[in-house]
């Protein structure tokens, strides 16, 4: 046997896989070839101490993570059956007994008025008038953090927030919690308005790797219950340290 | 394949009960997380690859036939999400080789300093633990995926032939070849083991 053939066996070997006949063979070359025999037991620890990898634990809130995106999801996908049974259908336009209806409805709008100009009173009939809203829930574009970090190795972190003001131009208010995510996870949660901004402030005591994001899951509940959720991403802005800004102080939330 | 009570879990859950989603994730997280993990080599990544396999999952289950085991497609679709951001990640060229060490060794540091992972991470063999790790992530992804699949997870050669869609005899050459590399890269560190 070659050192080539008993390399492509050893998994196999340790495995018991091998034909008995082929196996004598392989012990044999196993026996007299150095290479070959440090190979299989390199490959045996290998097998045991992969088997030994302990398992890790999730990190906290990921059970509620997985829901909440899944619910988004639900959320989702109900408003577009929604939006789709309240969309106007043109294919039942030509439908006969919509023609029907459609010239009744003509011949009673223009008997009844005696002029032409009805047509827009005619579109308010049509469905589309009457689609489902969609909530689109966000924070302002502005919404931001700015960090400062000290030189005892932690880090003044003030997140500016607002809500965005929803399509019709309404104030909404949003609850949120705040994932930051670095060196340790902190979550914050209150709401925000489109009324005012507002400046929360964080000392992080630890922040050794100097990568963070903050991620904003917004929730908003319309006067009949029904809620939207979002998450969204809050822009980090790193200030550079200045000994005359008063960085050194921390600011306790 | 499956036993009666996740066949009739998962045929809630083809009904759209969210009740019923929850507690058959429950009984899954942990496996998915951990093989998100192996597979890319650091937590972060590890939580958008799980939620985001879930969230396929979610939108699939209906298509679930059970002809397999639940356990082998869910764990076809965590590598399939990874295996999709590698490509992904390799198309936009965002990360030099450089970079990715780096992140490797960033997501050591965290090890450390992030407190949600296990402590269990952090006990004496830690420092076997991180060459392993360091070993499988050196490895090419389908060869990482066998190792983990197989070593980690503790699949059949049939059941990962099925998660990656190769033949057998492909997987178990590729997963001896895969453990001669990793043998010769804990050769340096022989003392550890």
């Amino acid at each position: 046997m070659t050192c080539k053939h008993a390399q492509e066996l050893l998994s196999d070997y340790i495995d018991g896989d091998v034909a008995a006949a082929l196996s004598v063979s392989f012990e044999n070359h196993i026996a007299e070839c150095a290479d070959c025999r440090h190979d299989l037991s390199g490959i045996r620890t290998v097998w045991e101490q992969l088997h030994q990898i302990p398992a890790i634990d999730t990190p906290m809130y990921f059970h509620e993570n997985i829901m909440r995106r899944i619910d988004k999801q639900i959320m989702e996908s109900e408003v577009k059956a929604d939006v789709r049974s309240k969309s106007f259908d043109w294919r039942s336009l030509f439908r006969p007994r919509s023609l029907a209806y459609a010239a009744g409805v003509l011949v009673i709008v223009l008997g009844g008025s005696g002029v032409m100009n009805t047509t827009r009173a005619g579109f308010g009939l049509w469905p589309w008038n009457n689609r489902a809203s969609i909530v689109d829930i966000e924070l302002k574009k502005s919404s931001s953090a700015q960090i400062m970090f000290d030189t005892k190795g932690g880090a003044n972190l003030i997140v500016h927030m607002q809500a965005a003001t929803l399509p019709n131009n309404k104030s909404v208010e949003l609850h949120y919690s705040l994932n930051i995510k670095g060196s340790t996870t902190i979550l914050l949660q209150g709401s925000v308005t489109s009324e005012s901004e507002i400046m929360l402030p964080v000392h992080l005591y630890d922040v050794s790797d100097k990568t963070f994001t903050l991620e904003a899951n917004l929730s908003y509940k319309d006067p009949e219950g029904h809620e939207t959720k979002h998450k969204q991403t809050v822009p980090v802005i790193s200030v550079p340290f200045n000994s005359n800004s008063g960085n050194t102080n921390p600011v306790t939330p | 394949m499956i036993d009666t009570d996740e066949r009739l879990l998962i045929d809630r859950c083809k009904l759209g009960e969210r009740t019923a989603f929850d507690t058959l994730i429950r009984g899954y997280e942990k496996r998915v997380y951990n093989l998100a993990y192996r597979l890319s080599g650091n937590y972060d990544d590890a939580n958008d690859i799980s939620i985001d396999a879930f969230l396929r999952v979610f939108q699939a289950i209906k298509l679930f036939r059970g002809e397999a085991n639940f356990s082998t497609w869910l764990f076809r679709i965590v590598t399939n999400v990874y295996l999709d951001r590698r490509k992904r990640m390799q198309n936009k060229q965002h990360l030099s080789l450089e970079e990715y060490i780096e992140l490797e060794e960033n997501s050591v540091a965290r090890q450390i300093e992030d407190p949600s992972p296990t402590p269990g991470v952090l006990a004496e063999t830690k420092e076997r633990h991180d060459v392993l790790q360091e070993a499988i992530a050196s490895l090419p992804d389908y060869q990482r995926a066998m190792i983990v699949l197989y070593h980690n997870e503790g699949l059949s050669y049939e059941e990962i032939a099925e998660v990656l869609s190769l033949p057998i005899g492909t997987v178990k050459s590729r997963l001896n070849r895969a453990r001669l590399v990793m043998r010769e890269k804990l050769e340096p560190h022989k003392e550890l083991f």
